[in-house]
C-alpha cells in the first residue's frame, strides 16, 4: 500500500512540474524566432553613404597640403557602390633649407581641387572584437577604388586625373562607418619646362553617414 | 523504491540543469570557443620595408624582430634593422644632376656639394597593442584570422651619408610609433603590413640643422607564430 502511495505522489509531483514547465516555456509561433539565414548586422545594399573627410597628402617633399573633401556613394549591393567626391587643398611650400626651391626645383605647384567619380568593390569582410575578445563585434570592410575627374592646380590649368585606392571602413553603428583610405590621384601636370607626371598619395580620414539609418530585413510569408 | 528516487532526482533537476543552461548562454562570449591566436606565442618576424615621403633620399629597410604575446592584446619584443641601402628621391636626383653637371656648378656654385643622409642600422625595442582582433571574410567564406595593431619602440640608430665630405656623428636615438593590420591565413604565420615612423636625430642634408626626423616606413612582413594557438572561453 505505501509503495503505492508514494508512486501516486512522484506521478502528482512529475505532472505538475511538467505543466509548470510547459507553461514557462511556450512554444514559438511557427518560424518564429527562427532564421535558417543568419542575418547580417551591417547591410550597405541600396543605402547612401555621406562621408566628410579630412585629407593629408603623403608623398610631398616641397610643399605640404591638408584637405577637406566630402564623398557621396551609392551601394547597390553590399560588394558595389558607386559615388562622387571633392576635394578642396590648402597648401604652403615646405621649409626650404637647401635653397633648392629657388635654385633647381621647378616641379612645384599647390593644388586647388579635385573633383570626380569612382567605384569601389568590398572583396574582404570581417569583425573585430575589443582587444580580440571584449565587447560587441566591430564589423569592417576593405574596399578597393578606381575613378576619374578633374584635378585643378593654383596658376595652372584643369587636368584630367584618374585615381585607384584602399580603404578600410569600420561600422560603429547601423548608420555610422570611420573610413580610412590611401589613394593616389594621377594627373599630368604642365610645368614650365616640361610636362611632368603627377603621383599625389592622399590619406583620407572620414566619417560615413548611412541613409537610410536603418536596413529593414523582408522576411519571405 | 530507488527507482523513484531516481525518478524524482531526475524531475527536479531537470528545470535546474536547464536553468543553468540559459545563463551560461546569456553569458557567453560573442565568439565561442574563440582561438587566441596570439596569446603565449613566440612572433618571429622577418620583414622588408620603404621609406616613404622622404625628401632626397629612399631607404630600404631589412629588418628582423621577435615579439613575445604576453596576452592576446599585448606583446613586447626587440627589432634589428638596416636601412643603409637606398635611392635618390625625384629631388635628390634632380639637385644631385645638377652638381655633377660641371655647367650648372660655373653659374650656380652653391650647389657645388650636396652631402644628404639616410637611416642606417636601428635596434629598438618595442610594445605592440592589438586593440581590435578578429576574423577575415571573402564571399561568406572564413579566411581565417586578423587583427589591427598598434606599436611603439625605443632604441638606437645609425646615420648614413652619401656624398658627404665630413659627416656628423652617426650614432643616435631612435623612437618608433606606428600601426598595421596583420592577417593570419594559417595558425602558424601571418603576413603583416605596417606604417611605422622612425624618429632620428641626424642632419637630412649639409645645409639642414639637425633635427629629430621622421622617417615614415612601409613594412611588409611574414610572421611565424610557435607554439599551437590556444583557445579561448
Amino acid at each position: 500500500m505505501r509503495p503505492r502511495f508514494f508512486a501516486a505522489i512522484v506521478v502528482a509531483i512529475v505532472a505538475l512540474t511538467g505543466s509548470y514547465a510547459a507553461a514557462q516555456d511556450k512554444p514559438p509561433e511557427p518560424g518564429e524566432g527562427i532564421r535558417v539565414v543568419q542575418q547580417k548586422p551591417f547591410i550597405k545594399a541600396m543605402r547612401f553613404e555621406i562621408e566628410p573627410t579630412f585629407n593629408l597628402p603623403m608623398n610631398e617633399t616641397v610643399t605640404q597640403h591638408v584637405g577637406v573633401g566630402v564623398q557621396l556613394r551609392f551601394h547597390i549591393k553590399d560588394w558595389v557602390a558607386i559615388g562622387a567626391e571633392y576635394i578642396k587643398y590648402f597648401g604652403w611650400s615646405k621649409n626650404d633649407a637647401d635653397g633648392g626651391l629657388d635654385n633647381y626645383v621647378s616641379y612645384a605647384r599647390l593644388m586647388d581641387f579635385y573633383v570626380g567619380g569612382n567605384v569601389s568593390f568590398v572583396p574582404l569582410t570581417g569583425k573585430f572584437l575589443w582587444l580580440g575578445q571584449y565587447g560587441k563585434p566591430v564589423y569592417w570592410d576593405l574596399y578597393l577604388t578606381v575613378g576619374g575627374g578633374a584635378a585643378k592646380t593654383l596658376f595652372g590649368d584643369y587636368h584630367g586625373s584618374g585615381n585607384a585606392g584602399v580603404g578600410f571602413r569600420f561600422a560603429a553603428t547601423q548608420w555610422l562607418t570611420v573610413n580610412f583610405e590611401v589613394r593616389d590621384y594621377m594627373y599630368m601636370e604642365n610645368y614650365a619646362l616640361e610636362d611632368k607626371f603627377v603621383n599625389n598619395v592622399v590619406f583620407s580620414l572620414g566619417l560615413g553617414f548611412f541613409m537610410p539609418f536603418k536596413h529593414t530585413y523582408v522576411h519571405p510569408k | 523504491m530507488k527507482r523513484i528516487a531516481a525518478i524524482i532526482l531526475a524531475v527536479v533537476l531537470f528545470p535546474v540543469v536547464a536553468v543553468s543552461q540559459e545563463a551560461t548562454l546569456a553569458d557567453a562570449p560573442a565568439i565561442r570557443h574563440q582561438k587566441l591566436i596570439r596569446k603565449g606565442r613566440h612572433e618571429i618576424t622577418p620583414a622588408f620595408g620603404v621609406t616613404i615621403n622622404s625628401k632626397y633620399n629612399t631607404d630600404l629597410l631589412f629588418q628582423l624582430s621577435y615579439e613575445y604575446h604576453f596576452f592576446d592584446f599585448f606583446s613586447a619584443g626587440v627589432e634589428i634593422g638596416y636601412a643603409g641601402v637606398g635611392f635618390r628621391t625625384g629631388q635628390g636626383k634632380m639637385i644631385g644632376d645638377l652638381v655633377d653637371d660641371d655647367a650648372q656648378q660655373s653659374t650656380n656654385p652653391d650647389p657645388a656639394s650636396f652631402g644628404r643622409s639616410g637611416l642606417g642600422l636601428l635596434v629598438l625595442g618595442k610594445v605592440s597593442f592589438v586593440p581590435l582582433g578578429g576574423k577575415i571574410v571573402i564571399g561568406g567564406k572564413h579566411l581565417g584570422y586578423a587583427d589591427i595593431h598598434l606599436t611603439a619602440g625605443v632604441g638606437f640608430g645609425t646615420v648614413s651619408y652619401y656624398d658627404w665630405d665630413n659627416p656628423p656623428g652617426s650614432s643616435a636615438l631612435a623612437v618608433m610609433v606606428g600601426g598595421g593590420f596583420r592577417y593570419f591565413p594559417i595558425e602558424l604565420l601571418s603576413l603583416n603590413f605596417d606604417v611605422r615612423d622612425y624618429m632620428v636625430q641626424r642632419q637630412l642634408s649639409e645645409k639642414d640643422e639637425s633635427k629629430l626626423t621622421q622617417n615614415p616606413t612601409f613594412i611588409f612582413g611574414i610572421s611565424f607564430f610557435l607554439p599551437e594557438a590556444g583557445r579561448g572561453r
